[in-house]
């Protein structure tokens, strides 16, 4: 069976000051580059998948110039079988989607990893678009990914919001965009790291597949950026049923931390619980 | 096995004559009166020095004693004893040599050099008064013995056979006996001291074992059968000597009370006799098999110890070991392994642990004792994990590198490198950490910090102040770069206030320096600990690139974490610049009149020493020394100061992993201070002063005990 990730290295702005809005430049000193955390989900089920069922190959694939291929190495180092990078930039969603879904097709498939969006561009496409040229089934944000090996099926269990879950069931293949709940991804050792580096990274590119992006246009285009509205932030507020020396005390001490009082919430079997809750309501004369 | 060099060699031959020689001596000194001879089986009256026959016999046909039954009897079991012992070092050592080979050892001259102020001297075992004063006297009596033993047999079959000459002749022979009998004494006296610490004291440190009885035993019956036994043959053969054995006679002069006559004594002598030879023979079987083998291992291991930095980490090569840290028994060195026969369960490791002192899991006494069993074990169950198998998880996490087992080990063990071996390996090879950890590994790599805030938020200290930033091309070049560290520059405010006081009172003195700002990382010294050598070496070498760009010749820092991590562990990867301590050079300031203080703080305060800087860089005094006679403040010590100062439970880690048994060390630190009946707690150290921050607050103290650092104390009172 063939896994194939998707995976992209980002730019993560951690100031929110560093796109200058009038030009829309980004100033590098305000960020970082990593592996998309999403990604880095999508790879880690991936090699849950081949540890629970073996015979199973991983191959990361990005697309992009030569800085996603630190997004490759981690994802190899992590423990995927083969790096590919499809040589090719664009920041258009379906550009990428269009060279990822050729790249797919000549390597096989069997279920196709992508996060759900990239902490960078959160545009959120890529996974549905590649969907859409490979003609298979999508099923975006998943929370728990269950394959029936022999039976070549998949069930898994999605966000609806609120709390709400849906379950699916999906016959392979499958493209599945993935939620950071999903799973908590591992942290690569140090040999897989050092072979990371020496393994060689399969680099295809558009001259060997005939894509030519300049025949097709993308199909998203950036109107205008504006900066988020400040999150309002927290101050710490006495209870006003202090003195004002005491509630100026407390604000300048950040707070008297009281150690908290024994909780009230029980925990046991249902039996016993519901025991607690009649002695309770006897103790309170409620009955 | 490993081939043996010239020292170890050298050490072993040592030993195995030492074992051997006590053996055969006792043979020939006592056999030889065994038989009823003495002087006077040669003289007929020894004043004269007239041979008779056996005399006149022994001179014509060299020196042969005739050997009786008895004789016989003591040669083929002392020839037993000392094979088993043979048997029993050896197999000890090849237990050690199972680990990986230690580097060539070298400086020789300060390895003796501490072997013998350690064992003559008992530097570090003295700091018990008790304890020390009894090891000590028992050490020094079980020397003179034994270098009396080897004396006589030089003199008996090397000087005497050669020369027909006797060094101990009849002029000198009295002292010799004084000096033995005040040996034994004082080696009496040291065992009943020892003894009636473990049965009567009961320190909660020791715990008791049969073996710890066993060796008290044997130890008291060799010394009073030796007087017996000397003491009665004194009275049967030597008389005109008895007065030079004062404790032997008059032990026997009790015992002649109770025994009547010649032939009784005689009796008394044989049994005596055989019951002193057989207890020494036990006792020298014992050696290797009991916790007797201290007297060498933890020798050898005085000698082996480790003379880098105190508390440096050694490098880990990345590129070339196979292994990383010791995830199995044998991963761990020669000299690792030589730790674990070298600890006597005495205790000093566990009683000055913080993570012991609040009971969590971790105490070191037992780690190395675990590991010393898993070490014996056959070699199917060696090969198991480490982590599962003799140690937990969480021992090898509640470590907070404080240094304080390695500070308090009479024989230089040095549980915490064990732990951080076995982080590295569990980290390194097998990516199993507490969570928390993983997303400060990613923050340290990705953003170089452990918070992940960004190099940006790097500068944000520095704020109203004109600081020389050293990458700015047009400034001068300072004389020392002022390096901020992650959480001096980044973490709360209360870190940057300070980071931001020590910019100030170098600015007051007129000190020229620079600052990296942006272009900072993390120094590398928690993914260090925390076992991540990968993370360390990385950033390392970054920053080394980076200060060696800009020239940079002299350093200093107020973040003690990353002093003693450029101090002692940069230069193992090719750093070459200067760590000034930042307390010796504000004092120098101070003296200097650079610094002046314009309103002396008369309150009481106690200070709270760092781990990484009091006890890994013996830094004491001059932080007291500022604060008492340059600030004023009235200073009162807490019952754990200097190098048995309590870890605030931040160091290795542990200030992002939760607490997840026993109680918070920082508040049992903050409740110490309390006692001190002072005003607040001075600490030196931006770790500890989060620590402590949260600990007075969560105590209910926010505004009645203050927290402060002493530079934020100083720049009260320069400015």
């Amino acid at each position: 069976m063939k896994i194939i990730v998707c995976v992209k290295q980002i730019g993560y702005i951690y100031d929110p000051t560093a796109i200058d809005l009038a030009t829309g430049e980004i100033d590098p000193e305000k960020m970082v580059y990593m592996l998309n955390p999403y990604d880095e989900v999508a790879v880690e089920e991936a090699l849950k998948i081949r540890e629970s069922n073996g015979d199973c190959e991983v191959i990361a694939i990005s697309a992009g110039g030569q800085e996603a291929d630190n997004a490759l190495k981690y994802a190899f180092a992590m423990g995927a079988d083969r790096m590919v990078r499809f040589n090719y930039q664009s920041s258009d969603p379906s550009l990428i989607s269009m060279v990822l879904a050729e790249a797919i097709e000549k390597i096989g498939y069997d279920i196709v990893l992508c996060g759900k969006k990239s902490l960078d561009s959160n545009s959120g496409q890529v996974g549905s678009f590649l969907a859409e040229k490979l003609h298979i089934p999508q099923i975006s944000g998943i929370v728990r990914l269950n394959l029936l090996f022999n039976e070549k099926k998949t069930v898994i269990e999605r966000y609806l919001g609120k709390g709400d879950r849906e379950e699916l069931e999906c016959n392979l293949p499958v493209l599945l965009t993935t939620e950071l709940a999903l799973n908590d991804p591992r942290y690569p050792t140090l040999s897989r790291r050092l072979l990371a580096d020496k393994v060689e990274i399969e680099i295809l590119d558009t001259a060997s597949f005939g894509v030519n992006s300049a025949k097709v246009e993308g199909l998203t285009e950036v109107l205008k950026l504006s900066q988020p509205r400040p999150k309002t932030r927290k101050t710490f507020s006495p209870d006003s049923n202090l003195s004002a020396t005491d509630r100026l005390k407390l604000m300048m001490t950040g707070g008297g931390a009281k150690p908290k009082e024994a909780s009230s919430v029980l925990d046991g079997t249902p039996d016993e619980l519901a025991g607690h809750i009649l002695k309770c309501l006897i103790q309170e004369k409620i009955i | 096995m490993q081939p043996m060099n010239s020292v170890k060699l050298l050490i072993i031959f040592f030993f195995i004559v030492f074992i051997s020689s006590s053996a055969a001596h006792a043979t020939e000194y006592y056999s030889f009166h065994m038989a009823g001879s003495d002087c006077k089986m040669c003289h007929d009256d020894p004043a004269s020095g007239e041979l008779n026959d056996t005399g006149i016999q022994f001179e014509e046909n060299g020196y042969r004693f005739p050997s009786t039954q008895k004789e016989t009897l003591f040669y083929v079991l002392s020839g037993l004893v000392i094979l088993a012992v043979i048997f029993g070092l050896f197999r000890r050592y090849r237990l050690w040599s199972s680990g990986k080979p230690v580097k060539k050892l070298e400086r020789l001259a300060d390895r003796w050099d501490g072997l013998l102020v350690n064992i003559f001297g008992q530097d570090k075992i003295l700091k018990k008064p008790l304890a020390g004063n009894g090891h000590l006297l028992l050490v020094w009596s079980f020397t003179l013995l034994a270098l009396a033993v080897i004396f006589i047999l030089i003199q008996e079959y090397i000087v005497l056979p050669l020369w027909g000459a006797r060094i101990i002749n009849n002029h000198f022979y009295p002292y010799f006996r004084l000096l033995l009998d005040i040996s034994g004494l004082t080696g009496l006296i040291g065992t009943v001291m020892l003894a009636y610490r473990r049965y009567i004291l009961k320190p909660k440190e020791l715990d008791n074992k049969p073996d710890d009885a066993l060796s008290l035993i044997l130890l008291i019956a060799v010394f009073f059968t030796g007087f017996l036994t000397t003491g009665v043959r004194n009275q049967l053969y030597q008389s005109e000597w008895t007065c030079w054995s004062p404790v032997a006679s008059s032990l026997a002069w009790v015992l002649k009370l109770f025994v009547k006559g010649e032939g009784g004594l005689q009796a008394c002598f044989n049994v005596l006799w055989w019951g002193h030879s057989l207890i020494g023979l036990i006792f020298l079987a014992c050696i290797p098999y009991s916790k007797l083998l201290h007297a060498f291992s933890s020798s050898l291991n005085i000698f082996y110890r480790n003379l880098e930095p105190k508390g440096a980490l050694p490098v880990l090569d990345i590129s070339s070991s196979e292994t990383y840290g010791a995830g199995k028994i044998n991963d761990f060195t020669f000299k690792h392994l030589l730790e674990l026969d070298a600890c006597m369960r005495c205790g000093r490791c566990q009683e000055n642990c913080p993570a012991y002192i609040s009971e969590k899991h971790l105490n070191p006494k037992s780690l190395v004792q675990n590991l010393k069993i898993h070490m014996g074990r056959p070699s199917q169950g060696k090969n198991a994990a480490l982590i599962g198998g003799p140690v937990t998880d969480d021992e090898i996490w509640e470590c907070t590198t404080c240094l304080n087992c390695l500070e308090h080990c009479p024989v230089f063990i040095e549980p915490m490198m064990k732990i951080v071996e076995m982080r590295r390996n569990t980290v390194l090879a097998k990516s199993n950490f507490p969570a928390e950890f993983k997303q400060i590994f990613k923050n340290l790599e990705i953003f170089g910090d452990p918070k992940g805030k960004g190099k940006v938020t790097r500068e944000v200290w520095v704020s109203n102040l004109k600081i020389n930033r050293i990458y700015q091309p047009a400034n001068d070049k300072p004389d020392i770069l002022f390096w901020a560290g992650c959480i001096g520059a980044t973490y709360d405010e209360r870190s940057k206030n300070t980071t931001n006081a020590v910019a100030r009172v170098f600015e007051k003195a007129g000190v020229s320096f620079g600052i990296l700002g942006k272009e900072e990382l993390c120094c590398g010294d928690p993914a260090r600990r925390m076992g991540n050598e990968y993370l360390f070496q990385k950033l390392a070498t970054t920053n080394i690139e980076t200060i060696n760009k800009y020239g940079v010749k002299k350093l200093v820092t107020h973040c003690p974490h990353c002093f003693n991590v450029f101090k002692k562990e940069y230069p193992a990867l090719g750093a070459d610049f200067e760590v000034v301590d930042i307390f010796e050079f504000i004092k120098t300031l101070l003296i200097q009149g650079r610094l002046e203080v314009k309103s002396r703080i008369e309150e009481a305060f106690t200070y709270h020493d760092p781990c990484y800087l009091g006890r890994y860089n013996s830094v004491y005094e001059t932080p007291r020394d500022i604060l008492k006679s340059h600030i004023g403040v009235n200073l009162v010590e807490m019952e754990r100061a200097k190098d048995t100062s309590f870890c605030c439970g931040a160091g290795g880690g542990n200030m992002w992993r939760g607490v997840s048994a026993g109680k918070r060390m920082e508040g049992l630190r903050i409740q110490e201070a309390v006692k001190a009946q002072v005003q607040g707690i001075v600490t030196a150290c931006p770790h500890c002063d989060i620590m402590f921050d949260s600990a007075i607050k969560q105590e209910g103290m926010g505004y009645t005990f203050k927290l402060v650092n002493l530079i934020e104390l100083l720049k009260q009172a320069v400015l």
